[in-house]
């Protein structure tokens, strides 16, 4: 399972890659590409093989407010979370 | 040439400054904030790198630390972002005017007086409430003597009466602690190539809770773009169109500068700065507002010599300082000095007592 942490401004994602980064969590960032408008996107941060409630709450100690996640199944079924 | 002027800009700048602009030219090219491109998120993440320098020295969040083109662009954006015609405020008699010009063209406004005592400049304060007083702007330190303010005080005093503080740093920060929680202030602006050794082009607009702005400045944030007003979120919404990447970075490799050796280099200036004032106390100088705590920044007068004279020569023996009004006429008509001004000499990381002395020695045969 892949998420993808949507956030408003790419402020808001680094500063939360950095911090889940800093936790050992391995993180990449990018333009957010999935269920959001295309010129109104975001950022997102793309995290794999994260338990989706240990991801919230490692979000939720770095401080950073985000739009919303999405994760997407192998078989490319996506979902917001 | 011995440069004693660094309260206008500091001079010469660490090596570390521009090193970081040079790699930042080479390497992080790409817009940040306007792409997924992998360089432009690098260059995002080594801005972001800034603000969190920038938020530890003066404690505050990353994103709530914005880059300015200096501490005038912040300073318009701070007032003109809380106050209107309809409102009031009250800034010292000490403001530059990156504070007075702008207040003056935006709301009605009262000049209150920093006094010998801090209960005696509260205590006028409070005489000086109206209704739609909105906020009370100080200066953390005067620009044309160095004196320390107590802004701490202000501060409390503003938020026992609902009112918004702004702090200008501007002299202050890279030289006495700026830390915005424990100052108490919503706001502090400041310029990035004076104390904090960044390049010019430079300035921090600091927020300590979460006042909204208006925004001085629309345009292109990179982000909520299909909306056609600006973000609610800082540091975006008040960071239209580009920014200045170089000068951010080389601002970052300052703060690092001022960070690891601002303690040592402080008491420096400061151990010279006594004694350049003594010195001037002794040759019977007039040295201003000698009787507060200061920073390395020192203005006098000669009784007999206007300060136009002194500074040209100091010129001719290759010392530079500044005389004149220093951009602070209000502090100079509390000095008493506002028609022919004072002669400033600021000292700076790479002074050394020669240029101390090689100064005195011109003065003294003046």
């Amino acid at each position: 399972m892949t998420f993808y942490v949507v956030f408003d401004s790419v402020t808001y994602a680094t500063k939360a890659k950095r911090s889940l980064e800093a936790m050992g969590i391995a993180v990449s960032a990018g333009k957010a590409r999935l269920n959001t408008p295309a010129c109104s996107r975001g950022y997102t941060l793309e995290i794999r093989d994260r338990d989706i409630n240990s991801l919230k709450l490692n979000l939720a100690k770095s401080g950073v407010e985000y739009r919303k996640i999405i994760s997407e199944s192998r078989n490319g079924y996506s979902k917001e979370e | 040439m011995i440069y004693l002027d660094n309260s206008a800009t500091t001079y010469p700048k660490p090596p570390c400054t521009a090193e970081a602009m040079n790699l930042a030219m080479k390497k992080f090219g790409a817009n940040p904030g306007r792409g997924g491109n992998p360089l432009s998120l690098k260059a995002a993440e080594e801005v972001y790198k800034v603000r969190e320098k920038a938020g530890k020295f003066f404690n505050a969040k990353p994103e709530n630390i914005i880059f300015t083109q200096n501490a005038t662009m912040a300073s318009n954006m701070a007032i003109k972002g809380i106050l209107d015609s309809n409102s009031h405020c009250l800034i010292s008699n000490y403001e530059h005017n990156a504070v007075w010009r702008p207040v003056h063209r935006t709301c009605s406004y009262s000049v209150f007086e920093i006094c010998d005592t801090q209960g005696e400049t509260l205590y006028r304060l409070s005489g000086m409430l109206r209704k739609n007083t909105k906020c009370i702007i100080c200066t953390a330190v005067s620009n044309v003597t160095g004196r320390i303010m107590p802004v701490k005080a202000i501060c409390s005093f503003a938020r026992d009466n609902g009112l918004i503080s702004i702090v200008d740093a501007s002299q202050a920060a890279g030289y006495i602690p700026c830390d915005v929680k424990d100052l108490g202030c919503d706001i502090l602006f400041t310029s990035g190539h004076k104390g904090l050794y960044g390049p010019f082009g430079t300035g921090l607009l600091v927020l300590n809770t979460d006042v909204q702005l208006k925004t001085l400045i629309e345009g292109g944030t990179g982000t909520t773009s299909n909306e056609a007003h600006q973000p609610p979120f800082p540091p975006e919404r008040y960071e239209a169109g580009t920014l200045n990447v170089c000068g951010i970075i080389g601002l970052g490799a300052g703060i690092d500068f001022v960070s690891k050796y601002g303690e040592r280099i402080n008491e420096k200036e400061y151990e010279l700065t006594a004694d350049l004032r003594a010195s001037l106390v002794e040759y019977g100088v007039t040295v201003y507002d000698k009787e507060f705590n200061f920073t390395p920044v020192t203005s006098f007068n000669l009784s007999d010599v206007s300060p136009a004279e002194v500074d040209e020569r100091l010129s001719t023996a290759g010392i530079c300082v500044r005389s004149g009004l220093h951009c602070a006429s209000l502090a100079h008509r509390t000095l008493g000095t506002h028609e022919r001004g004072t002669v400033r000499v600021s000292i700076g990381a790479f002074n050394t007592r020669r240029d101390v002395y090689a100064l005195l020695k011109v003065v003294k045969n003046i």
